[in-house]
């Protein structure tokens, strides 16, 4: 069996004040696998990708993460995991107004100290090449068409190879020809990379290139179950 | 947190505030002008005290007509155009005569260009400590020094000419212009010296009409000079030149309208041979009511008491302006940080190190409060160039 890339058990978790709640009993995802979360509105799927990345804080359980126990870990060492383990893909694209298509990709190393070297600057090329935006890269993000600003997020996102890819709706925000060819960059930049992906969608039309479907609607044990479910 | 990492930080906050780089220059701005107003103030009061005292405290004792004391020092010490009332040169004599002291009278009515024409005795300039730069002295009647700013100003030098201004313009029974020969110039002193034009006092008597000399159109070399005659004398015509130079030939022509003794000064400096002279003075000359002594000394720091009460009250106004100024800054700077929560959020999403957002923020204030701080360093520097006394001047 593959390695387990997340590892999440008995896990329980709430928005104080709010009546939100997540219990999930065992979860898994191999190293190498290709997962979609989905799931009605508000049944926590944001919130778990928050937990396995240890931006939340789960009341109960536990979620150890490439193989690091998150409850274990101080907050300063949950940010060094996401920043060396962890690549990130916003619906909303989060690249910082003020940099360069270039920058913004290398952020992740920069902010972890490391030195921008040659093989790193050849990594960007590289990314960018795959992803179509090399005569972006000395742009801003504000000349950018929306898909080719999601194209400059994922090549950030794997800017670093991480172990594992979060992505919370990654194409919501494109239409169906510029979101095909942003998960088709994906989906091969995540396999290029030996990454692990779990990524959110309510696009029930893409869910047959994943390998595995995890539906949080039906795992998530504080939400009432449907008549089909139970 | 790395240096690298640190480096970067301060990175992105220099790029985030080139971005937004109105809204950095706005707020630089705001705090440049907050600093630099109290700062420049406190300065150029501080230059100007020094200045002032110093000036006064080498001025031992003023004679002047009965009236107030301060449009006296003001006048004799800076040559603020006061109208000044007169005395009799003669009571420069009659101190010199005493033997307790030297008098340097003044005369202050005419003006060259727009600068004060000062006439005094030659003494007058050792007495300031003026120290001539190039070429020489004034030594008769028509030859003039001028202070440092003049000849830099209006870029005259030994040889040169300059000429008085017109007591009355449209008067055209009034006396012309004297036509003064430029004997030398002065070294800057950063005083009111520099800003004035010395000659001798019968100088500034035959400009204020006090004297004059005969010029013999017949022995002009222009033949336009002459118009006509009448009873044998000749008529001058318009042709002759409008303004009066003192040659030397002309020198011997050279009459006043009664006693020189008799004629006006504004002001006397007194430089007493030692403190119990001054004391004598200053008791002999006060018992008179046709003449008033004073001690600049005391007048300016009377005048300085009052420069500084409404210099303190103008400081303390521009320190609430600056506390003002800086609490909108900080709030611009807050509220820019709650627009920025998107992105701190990603940059903690990201994994970003709490202390690299910390220094990202922290260093676009640093950042903010050094460029400020430059620039009020520069503001005070240029306001070094001001003259010391423009406090004074201003304030007078």
């Amino acid at each position: 069996m593959n390695e387990v890339v997340v590892d999440i058990s008995q896990l329980h978790f709430a928005y104080g004040g709010t009546p939100f709640e997540l219990r999930l009993g065992e979860l898994t995802v191999a190293s190498g696998e290709r997962a979609a979360l989905i799931g009605p509105s508000g049944c926590g799927k944001s919130t778990l990708l928050d937990l396995i990345a240890g931006i939340r804080e789960p009341a109960g359980g536990s979620v150890r993460t490439v193989g690091r126990a998150m409850q274990a870990l101080p907050a300063a060492g949950r940010r060094d995991l996401r920043l060396r383990e962890i690549g990130f893909v916003f619906q909303e694209f989060r690249l910082l107004e003020y940099l360069s298509i270039q920058d913004s990709i290398l952020l992740p190393i920069r902010l972890s100290g490391r030195t921008v070297d040659q093989a790193t600057r050849d990594r960007v090329r590289t990314l960018a090449d795959r992803a179509g935006i090399t005569h972006l890269l000395k742009r801003r993000p504000a000349r950018l068409s929306q898909g080719e600003r999601q194209r400059a997020a994922i090549c950030r996102a794997l800017v670093g190879s991480p172990r594992l890819v979060l992505a919370d709706e990654p194409t919501g925000n494109l239409d169906p020809v510029t979101g095909e060819a942003v998960l088709d960059l994906l989906f091969d930049e995540v396999r290029e990379a030996g990454a692990t992906l779990l990524m959110v969608t309510h696009q029930h039309e893409i869910l047959p290139r994943f390998d595995r479907v995890i539906d949080l609607g039906s795992l998530n044990e504080a939400l009432p179950k449907t008549e089909a479910q139970a | 947190m790395t240096p690298g990492a640190v480096v970067h930080a301060c990175g992105l906050a220099w790029r985030h505030l080139l971005f937004h780089g109105v809204r950095s220059a706005i707020l630089v701005l705001s705090l440049a002008i907050s600093l630099a107003l109290p700062l420049v103030m406190q300065s150029l009061v501080n230059r100007g005290e020094t200045a002032t005292t110093s000036r006064a405290a080498v001025t031992p004792l003023l004679l002047g007509a009965p009236g107030g004391s301060v449009d006296l020092v003001l006048g004799a010490l800076w040559f603020l155009p006061e109208e000044l009332k007169s005395m009799r040169a003669r009571e420069a004599d009659t101190i010199n005569d005493s033997g307790l002291a030297t008098a340097l009278p003044l005369s202050m009515t005419a003006r060259a260009s727009g600068n004060p024409v000062i006439g005094t005795d030659v003494g007058y300039l050792g007495f300031r400590g003026l120290e001539i730069a190039e070429g020489r002295a004034f030594a008769v009647p028509g030859e003039c020094v001028l202070g440092a700013r003049v000849a830099e100003a209006m870029s005259l030098g030994p040889g040169d000419v300059i000429l008085t201004d017109p007591e009355g313009l449209f008067d055209i029974g009034g006396g012309y212009p004297l036509r003064l020969r430029i004997t030398g110039t002065l070294a800057a002193g950063g005083t009111p010296d520099d800003g004035a034009v010395f000659c001798d006092l019968r100088t500034s008597w035959i400009i204020a009409g006090h004297g004059h000399v005969h010029v013999d159109v017949n022995e002009t070399e222009d033949p336009e000079a002459v118009m006509g005659e009448n009873d044998g004398r000749p008529i001058a015509s318009s042709a002759v030149t409008p303004y009066t130079e003192l040659t030397p030939e002309l020198l011997s022509t050279l009459h006043f309208h009664g006693e020189p003794a008799d004629l006006p000064v504004e002001a006397i400096i007194l430089v007493p041979n030692d403190t119990k002279s001054r004391t004598i003075l200053a008791g002999r000359l006060g018992l008179r009511d046709d003449v008033s002594v004073v001690y600049p000394a005391e007048v300016v720091n009377e005048v300085l008491d009052r420069v500084f009460q409404i210099g303190a009250l103008l400081a303390g106004i521009l320190v609430a302006t600056g506390v003002a100024t800086l609490g909108v800054v900080l709030l611009v700077l807050a509220l820019s940080i709650r627009l920025r929560k998107d992105e701190l959020d990603t940059l903690r999403r990201i994994g970003a190190p709490r202390s690299a957002t910390v220094t990202l923020l922290l260093a676009e204030v640093v950042m903010l409060a050094a460029l400020a701080g430059v620039l009020a360093t520069l503001a005070l520097l240029a306001s070094s160039a001001l003259p010391a006394d423009l406090v004074l001047r201003l304030a007078t």
